[in-house]
């Protein structure tokens, strides 16, 4: 079955005539994306230079408020940005080493849903209403293969049991709306997979289910990703769900990057006073009968991004350096970036 | 899906019971005598007005009057003229030449308008998109018959095009009619179909169809296309009702022998029998297309089956 | 209830009439704004007496944005200028013209259209400038007249159907059903073939009677989403009568829907008044209706074209007045497409 196995010991041939991947190169490189949409209303600049890395195997959570930029950084990748009225003014993206911003429509094309796949939030919508279930799927192998009708939807079988459907057989020929959210969000998986993507791309995949159900869905998604060594792309604004199962994360805010680091850094030592802020924003059980301590002021507009840090406003330890000059994104060592004046000071706080 | 079709054929009943009770109200309940509605302001030989109350029954009390009457209609009985045609008899000939005038309005409304459509919707802004809108609303502004003698003039008499009256030239005489009587519900179909594929086009499962990395004639013509057709379907079963008002005019106009034609010449004619048979048959036939077309939405939106 | 709100909504009933002319953007969202939250003490139940009226000014939000954002759309100028035009031509047609359109002389009988007569005469020698522009008093008082008393009745049944629900709103939906099922033109011919004189009131009444439905189903379900709202739940909570919530809160949030299509209405029922008294069974001589002059236009239509280019041109564009200005109104109350 061509679906499933990444290709982990085999060479990564360049299945796109002319596109010489690199197999050395990470698996994803994302660097210093710019993004903006030219609306009646003014430019929103959506993404203001944004880059993070995603190796094979890796989970890499992508975190921040509403409106922070997460999901149009991801569009970006997957090529699936309206033009107008959005547009790509700076950066790259690097599949392999090689940057999809300079591919033609039809090799992006062959990557997409191929290589890099992407499921979404809610898989009521997110789904065609008028086709069942299993002909979507099986859609990706009759479009992107040319296998036969019945081949696929053998495949879309197999793939609904992978991602633990129970009753494939029965509900391969089901609508959308005939699933259960969590089997719906399920389906919305295996369609996903059924090329062996190398990059999976999940844009709040758990926001629109009950809690219970979140969990089972990233439990799945961490398995599969066990099983196929791809990479894991996971954006979401809720931070208790990505504990679990992410690697490294990349902490969002007005359209930049402004943390990077390991789940464990972000999460113990920030080096971010938005970082630090979203973290203590968490109701943890010891504070219960405390006072949940939120972040001040609400995200900027982004057709108004403030000068200097655009986190400033709302910073608890801003400084005159602050409102004056935006800080670079500055490596830290060991993989650990953050984008602010005081990044070390910050780390070294002691967290109460 | 059964279930679906079922409660509609059951919706149905009591509304063609009751259509045809409101025909049959208008006729023979306006305060008056029925046979002076009937026939206008002609005074009937007696002979005629004899025949007229026996068919009838305006002797029997209203309710069996109604119910003589359904049971007429459900047997296919429509009435007579005043000289004792039977009104099935007249719509023979004529059904036919109707059915086809309809016909080729459709086909050409569909191509034309879904078409013009998808080309406006794509494109949104674009010229095509400008030139749709305000052409959509001019045709439909102006008055089928307006339209009517504007084509006979310009295309039938001043360049000589096409034929305008009758049907001695076969097809060819039916394509200016056809024309004209489906403009309207063009203008209409032309403006759903591109709302309603530009709103399809914003949506969720688009988004996900060009994620899947489909070519995009598979994402807008396979995806984006079902889901947009799905109220142009809809618009069908009313567009029938629309075409049967339009025909009586656009036969009318062109003199196509038809059934429209037949309920115009009627009313010109005062014949009230002819004008309530026909609009009788006319209805059911509306009724029976807005039941198809349920069937057919059904089949197009799997999500109203299980209603 | 929720049963009802499901039938209201989206694909999951087919409407057997669509609501007038497929809009070109994206139809107006249910969901509008509320007009004003009762404050609190407002309907204290207890101290009737004292109960203060509450000011029912005009919304912030929905209406007052709608006009500042018309005033400046052009569409709405000019389909607001079409009508005006048409509307002072109706009241005062002797604005217009100095003729008399009912003076006729047979000498005049089909004289071209010259400088001092712009359109000329049509075959009973009647000045025909003059007449369309009389023509346009007919159809302006038509078409007002029947939207206005659609309007209304399909308001209060709408109001009584959409709130209540039930069993009245199911035997209504029943009786909309049936009106349903006969295609307007056709129900026209009928009806009005059979009435003997046909004068103003006969033609308006038939199209009153022919066209509610459909504006009945469009604030019905329009009242449904509304009603759904929580200010409603508020005012019902603070004391308000059925009555005074369907008047003051549900009626100005969910009347959008109506006011659009009753412009466009407007525009469609000038336009069926025309084709039946073309048809012959519409008004009557001597009045004077642009469907009539048509009408009458046929038979020399080839020797003059006149007596049909110019009718038909005031006709056309009163119409376009018309669902221009439904199309504009549906731009600025729409809050989607913002």
């Amino acid at each position: 079955m061509a679906d499933g196995q990444l290709l982990e010991e085999q060479q990564i041939v360049a299945d796109i005539s002319g596109v010489n991947f690199d197999p050395e190169a990470p698996l994803l490189e994302v660097d210093d994306l710019h993004v903006e949409f030219r609306l009646r209303e003014g430019v929103v600049h959506a993404n203001n230079g944004v880059s993070y890395t995603l190796n094979k195997g890796e989970t890499l959570a992508i975190v921040g408020e509403s409106g922070s930029g997460k999901t149009v950084s991801a569009q970006a990748v997957m090529g699936i940005i309206d033009t107008p009225p959005g547009y790509i003014t700076k950066g790259a993206a690097r599949f392999r080493g090689v940057d999809l911003f300079t591919l033609d429509e039809e090799e992006r094309r062959a990557i997409r849903g191929e290589r890099i796949a992407m499921i979404f939030q809610d898989a009521l919508t997110a789904l065609n209403p008028v086709f069942p279930v299993g002909w979507q799927i099986a859609e990706m192998f009759r479009s992107h293969r040319g296998t036969s009708r019945a081949e696929a939807r053998k495949y879309a079988i197999e793939l609904l049991e992978r991602v633990r459907i129970p009753g494939a057989k029965e509900r391969v020929d089901s609508y959308p709306h005939e699933f259960s959210g969590g089997m719906r969000q399920r389906a919305m998986i295996a369609m996903a997979l059924a090329l062996g993507p190398e990059v999976l791309i999940a844009d709040e995949p758990t926001t629109a289910l009950d809690v219970t159900v979140q969990a089972q869905i990233m439990e799945l998604l961490d398995s599969l990703q066990s099983e196929t060594g791809m990479g894991l792309i996971l954006i979401t604004h809720d931070l208790a769900v990505i504990a679990e199962v992410a690697d490294r994360a990349m902490v969002m805010y007005a359209g930049e990057a402004f943390e990077n680091g390991t789940i464990d850094e972000i999460f113990e030592s920030p080096a971010n006073p938005y970082t630090l802020g979203l973290m203590e924003s968490i109701a943890t059980p010891e504070q219960k009968g405390g006072r949940l301590i939120p972040i001040e002021g609400s995200p900027p507009d982004l057709r108004n991004i403030p000068r200097g840090c655009p986190f400033h406003p709302r910073c608890r330890f801003r400084e005159e350096i602050c409102v004056e000059e935006e800080p670079a994104l500055r490596e830290l060592g060991g993989g650990r970036a953050s984008k602010c004046h005081f990044a070390e000071e910050v780390v070294t706080l002691d967290r109460s | 899906m059964g279930r679906y079709l079922l409660r509609r054929v059951f919706q149905f009943i009591p509304v063609f019971i009751g259509a045809t009770f409101l025909i049959f109200a208008l006729v023979f309940m306006i305060p008056g005598d029925p046979i002076r509605a009937l026939s206008g302001d002609k005074p009937l030989p007696q002979s005629v007005q004899d025949t007229l109350r026996q068919q009838y029954n305006l002797d029997e009390p209203l309710w069996k009057q109604y119910v003589l009457y359904l049971g007429g209609v459900v047997q296919g009985d429509f009435g007579e003229d005043f000289r004792g045609r039977e009104v099935t008899e007249i719509m023979r000939d004529r059904l036919p030449v109707t059915a086809k005038l309809a016909l080729y309005a459709f086909v050409f409304e569909m191509i034309i308008g879904v078409a013009a459509g998808i080309m406006a919707g794509l494109k949104k802004g674009g010229f095509m998109d400008n030139l749709v809108r305000i052409s959509t609303l001019a045709v439909i502004s102006i008055p089928i018959f307006v339209l009517g003698f504007i084509a006979q003039l310009v295309i039938g008499v001043r360049f000589g095009w096409l034929p305008v009256s009758g049907l001695r030239e076969g097809f060819m005489s039916f394509i200016l009619p056809a024309i004209v009587l489906g403009s309207v519900s063009l203008a209409y179909i032309a403006r759903l179909t591109r709302t309603s594929l530009a709103e399809n086009m914003r949506s969720d499962y688009v988004r996900t169809a060009t994620s899947k990395g489909l070519s995009r004639r598979r994402v807008v013509g396979v995806h984006a296309l079902r889901n947009s057709l799905i109220p142009v379907i809809t618009f069908l079963g009313v567009d029938l009702g629309a075409l049967m008002g339009g025909a009586i005019i656009t036969e009318a106009i062109f003199n196509i022998p038809g059934i429209g034609n037949a309920v115009y010449q009627a009313t010109l004619r005062q014949e009230g029998t002819v004008v309530v048979g026909i609009v009788t048959f006319l209805v059911l036939v509306f009724m029976i297309s807005n039941l198809l077309v349920d069937a057919l939405y059904a089949v197009l939106d799997p999500r109203i089956r299980y209603e | 209830m929720s049963e009802t709100r499901d039938r209201a909504k989206g694909p999951k009933t087919r409407q057997t009439e669509l609501p007038g002319i497929p809009p070109y953007e994206t139809e107006p969202a249910p969901e509008l704004p509320p007009l004003e939250t009762p404050a609190p003490g407002e309907y204290d139940g207890a101290t009737e007496a004292t109960q203060k009226e509450p000011v029912a000014g005009p919304p912030a939000s929905l209406w007052s944005d709608a006009w500042a954002e018309l005033r400046t759309n052009w569409i709405f100028l000019i389909s607001a200028a079409i009508i005006l035009l048409f509307t002072v031509m109706a009241i005062a047609p002797q604005l217009f013209t100095s003729a008399n359109p009912r003076e006729c002389f047979l000498s005049n009988s089909l004289v071209r259209p010259s400088a001092e007569h712009w359109f000329g005469f049509d075959l009973q020698g009647c000045d025909y400038y003059a007449r369309t522009v009389y023509g346009a008093r007919v159809s302006m008082s038509i078409g007002v007249t029947v939207t206005l008393f659609a309007a209304i009745l399909a308001v209060v049944m709408g109001s009584l159907s959409g709130y209540y629900g039930g069993w009245v709103d199911a035997i209504i939906a029943r009786l909309t059903d049936i009106w349903f099922a006969i295609p307007t033109i056709l129900g026209g011919i009928v009806i009005l073939s059979l009435l003997g004189t046909r004068g103003f009131f006969q033609v308006a009444f038939v199209l009153i009677i022919l066209g509610w439905p459909t504006m009945l189903r469009l604030y019905r379900s329009s009242v449904i989403s509304v009603k759904e709202q929580d200010y409603i739940e508020a005012a019902r909570a603070l004391g308000a009568s059925d009555f005074r919530i369907l008047g003051k809160h549900i009626l100005p949030n969910a009347i959008a829907p109506v006011v659009i299509y009753a412009a466009i209405t407007t525009g469609v029922i000038i336009s069926a008044e025309a084709a039946l008294s073309f048809l012959g069974v519409g008004l009557q001589l001597p009045a004077i209706s642009w469907g009539l002059m048509i009408s009458g236009a046929q038979v020399r239509i080839l020797q003059a074209p006149h007596l049909l280019l110019f009718p038909g041109i005031f006709l056309s564009l009163a119409v376009f007045g018309f669902i221009l200005m439904g199309d504009a109104l549906r731009d600025a109350l729409d809050p989607k497409s913002r």
